[in-house]
């Protein structure tokens, strides 16, 4: 047992409490599901906070999932739900409507300085999204998930996630006009 | 058209970069959420051992913890689910092992080895027998090449 693997094996051992199988889950998920979250709240200890609930939901929970979604599917979505109760927390408190919340420039300073200049580019085109928009956007493009698995994902149909993404595809390439 | 497919290949390009970036956030992240992990404790019941010295309580996720360590040595089987049942007094009464054998197989042999095996954790754990050890063959799977000794060096 060991990074190579498969998701069923590892989540078959997760059941009967191997920590080392779910170290595997964490070290393989972990990065995209941070990737996702850095995006969606713009800060690194909301997003640390945010994997690391997820991870302790997954192990906790793991007789819930019934392997009807993949297992990529199943952490997305409860990543996605801590991610949106923060998104919620974040808009009561500044007093800005969710949809309109965005990312501002300077929260990125950091993370910015060790990125190409596209990536850079891509990152502060996405800040300007909605929220809605963007998780479609990235769990498409960058986590190549289905359609149908986004809209399980975001509480939505497949065709939601098609308008989303379109006006996401839309909105980027206005905002990077720059670099075609 | 030419304008479309440069910004189909343009994002691509930038979703590649982002796919293959690793947040710096996440290698500090990712020891605190492991550090975590291990005081994060499962929901479990409580099931009742005895000794010399009177009684105790273990956590059924801790012998069903002991049975997959026990159980994971074969290369000929793998648990599938491990299911305790208890009585009002949270004594062992039954405990139910589904399982997957190798194929090609001696079921009956395997699943056997599995009821003694079994037999012998909860005898250590709990100072007691269960009365009851049913075993399910619910899969079979093959043997992967490391099962069978792969002998091509890594």
């Amino acid at each position: 047992m060991g990074a190579g693997s498969s998701d069923a094996e590892l989540v078959r051992r997760v059941r009967l409490g191997d920590r080392a199988a779910f170290e595997v889950l964490v070290t393989r998920y972990g990065p995209g599901l941070y990737r996702f979250g850095r995006r969606m709240v713009s800060d690194d200890a909301l997003t640390e906070d945010c994997v690391q609930e997820t991870f302790i939901t997954a192990w906790s929970g793991i007789e819930g999932f019934r392997q009807e979604s993949s297992l990529k599917t199943w952490l997305f979505g409860i990543m996605a739900n801590k991610v949106r109760r923060e998104l919620r927390r974040l808009s009561t408190h500044t007093s800005i409507p969710m949809e309109e919340l965005e990312i501002a420039d300077n929260a990125r300073t950091e993370q910015r300085a060790e990125l190409t200049g596209l990536l850079q580019a891509l990152d502060a085109a996405l800040a300007r999204l909605t929220p809605d928009q963007r998780a479609c956007w990235i769990l498409r493009e960058v986590e190549h998930l289905s359609y149908e698995q986004i809209a399980e994902i975001q509480h939505t149909t497949p065709g939601g996630v098609r308008g989303r993404l379109a006006r996401a595809r839309q909105n980027l390439g206005r905002d990077l006009e720059g670099w075609r | 058209m030419t304008d479309e497919r440069s910004l189909d290949d343009l994002l691509r390009e930038a979703a590649d970069e982002l796919r293959a970036s690793t947040d710096t956030g996440w290698q500090r992240a990712h020891e605190r959420i492991l550090r975590g992990l291990l005081i994060t404790l499962r929901p479990s019941t409580p099931v009742r051992g005895t000794s010399e010295e009177g009684g105790f309580r273990v956590a059924s996720t801790v012998l069903v913890g002991l049975l997959r360590a026990r159980l994971d040595e074969r290369s000929d089987l793998q648990v599938l689910r491990v299911s305790l049942e208890t009585d009002e007094h949270d004594a062992l009464t039954g405990i139910v092992l589904a399982i997957s054998i190798a194929y090609p197989g001696a079921i009956s042999t395997v699943a056997e080895a599995a009821r003694e095996a079994t037999r012998e954790i909860v005898l250590q754990t709990l100072g007691d027998q269960a009365e009851v050890v049913d075993i399910v063959v619910a899969d079979v799977h093959t043997l992967s090449e490391r099962d069978l000794g792969d002998p091509t060096p890594t």
